[in-house]
């Protein structure tokens, strides 16, 4: 019997913030912004300027993941308003659902190896070697396609030990150890810290990674979404983008 | 006396029966059922499929030979400690199974507690390979096995075995002759259960073992990569993973689990 009427004392409390929430969700709300793992840090930031500039909206959420999987969410979710990719094949997958996109950053790539470089990695054609245990972002994922590109421009011919779902999660890999080298984005290095160093991709070699921005078409706060996207190209945002390695 | 099922506990019961079925009847719904021949015939399915069901029975035979020895260890021997070890036991079974990929990696990757040794001595490295998948699909597994033989240790009549014991018997011939036959509902029962779940077993294959196709990548895996990209695909693995299960189950059900 406690215990029912512990229960209920605790759907009571939940209806009456959920009361809270609806009464005054016309005026302020949170933005949700689905985006690429790569983002992680720049939006971190770039969020929290936003919302200090923008006062009707109570905070920015973020979910990251391999751009791929945030495109093809935007199908099934109730709830998103900006979506964000590190390349526009991936935008492609939610075509339907999302409006004009807007490329807002760019970067480029470079091999992430293990802290102090134990294994001599100095090129692109290092990571044929057989014993070397590389891993890439998977086919359909933006880093495993830049990765493809860069490699194919090089003519190396690369065995993956893994093929990841997200930037992210192939630096991870290298990090902890796991796996020798792999190819990331430049502006990750930066949240590896002195975990993992980096071996730059001559420029001839290199490719450019652009990132695009589009509003969710059937978000709940389509002006907001659409400001946000926008707002991504001010001064203000470029200055952190920037801050964080992208080219903006 | 009325024998009618009182409703408070039917309307549950058919809310659950609900929740369970639904998400399957989802998928039936959408299934792309007129191109699905050509979809199963596709080279990366069935690459999938064969490295699902190799490593999911090399995972159970794992399970079973280490498995049933630590079952009768935890029903037959008393010592210090057996309610710790038997708790330790079933931590896999509440630990989400990310959480135990990394655990393996910090364990038995190229920098694990072990695995720096396995890869120092031996040149041996789990991480990335497909017995770095059996291995992840096992310890996942091992729990189901080991309750499941562990029960039907405790329920089997102890006579059989005292009586072997006073005839002569070693304790190992009675294990052997008495015990193990006993028991073989219950270790079948163990075995299916421990194959279902390593059949499906997707976080801890890809924390640990990572993804590549024909060489860890497992029907889940291959389920999770296809649906942002290729959602058709996407569901007809999960029915291909579904039939199996559903098949292995109820084929085994009825002789061992009842």
């Amino acid at each position: 019997m406690p215990f029912f009427t512990r229960l209920a004392a605790v759907a009571v409390v939940t209806l009456a913030l959920a009361g809270c929430g609806i009464a005054s969700g016309d005026e302020r709300f949170t933005l949700k912004v689905l985006a690429a793992s790569s983002l992680t840090d720049a939006f971190g930031e770039l969020g929290a300027a936003y919302q200090a500039a923008n006062r009707h909206v109570t905070g920015v959420q973020f979910e990251f993941a391999g751009s791929q999987e945030m495109a093809g969410d935007i199908h099934d979710r109730e709830h998103a308003d900006v979506l964000a990719t590190a390349d526009s094949t991936s935008m492609d997958i939610a075509a339907e659902q999302i409006s004009r996109r807007r490329a807002f950053a760019q970067g480029t790539m470079t091999i992430a190896v293990a802290a102090g470089n134990p294994r001599h990695i100095r090129l692109l054609a290092d990571l044929a070697n057989p014993r070397l245990r590389v891993v890439l972002g998977g086919p359909v994922v933006p880093v495993g396609r830049y990765a493809a590109r860069i490699l194919a421009k090089a003519g190396v011919t690369v065995r993956p030990s893994s093929e990841e779902a997200d930037a992210r999660t192939v630096l991870t890999r290298i990090r902890t150890g796991t796996a020798d080298a792999g190819i990331v984005y430049v502006t990750d290095m930066r949240s590896a810290g002195v975990s993992a160093s980096s071996v730059p991709i001559p420029r001839e070699q290199n490719v450019t990674a652009t990132y695009f921005a589009a509003a969710v078409q059937n978000s709940a706060h389509g002006a907001t979404a659409r400001a946000f996207v926008t707002w991504l190209g001010s001064p203000a945002a470029v200055t952190i983008l920037r801050k964080y390695g992208f080219m903006a | 006396m009325s024998r009618r099922a009182p409703w408070v506990l039917v309307v549950p019961a058919l809310v659950a029966f609900a929740f369970l079925v639904l998400p399957v009847a989802g998928l039936l719904y959408r299934a792309p059922w007129s191109t699905l021949g050509t979809r199963l015939g596709r080279p990366e399915i069935l690459e999938a499929l064969r490295l699902s069901v190799i490593c999911a029975t090399l995972a159970t035979v794992f399970c079973l030979i280490v498995g049933v020895p630590l079952a009768w260890v935890l029903a037959r021997v008393s010592f210090p400690g057996r309610r710790l070890v038997r708790a330790l036991v079933t931590v896999p079974l509440v630990l989400p199974p990310v959480v135990g990929g990394v655990a393996l990696l910090l364990a038995l990757g190229r920098n694990g507690l072990v695995g720096r040794w396995l890869d120092r001595w031996f040149g041996l490295t789990l991480p990335f390979t497909t017995p770095g998948v059996v291995l992840a699909e096992a310890f996942v597994a091992l729990p189901f096995l080991v309750i499941s033989v562990e029960g039907a240790l405790r329920a089997a009549d102890l006579r059989y075995e005292d009586a072997a014991a006073t005839l002569g018997a070693s304790r190992w011939t009675t294990f052997r002759r008495v015990t193990l036959p006993l028991i073989a509902p219950g270790i079948g029962a163990g075995a299916v259960l421990c194959w279902a779940r390593a059949l499906g077993e997707f976080g801890a294959t890809i924390t640990f073992a990572g993804n590549y196709p024909g060489r860890t990548q497992t029907m889940p895996l291959a389920v999770y990569l296809a649906l942002e990209t290729d959602p058709q695909a996407a569901i007809v693995l999960s029915l291909v993973l579904l039939a199996v299960s559903v098949l292995v189950l109820a084929g085994l059900r009825g002789r061992w689990l009842s």
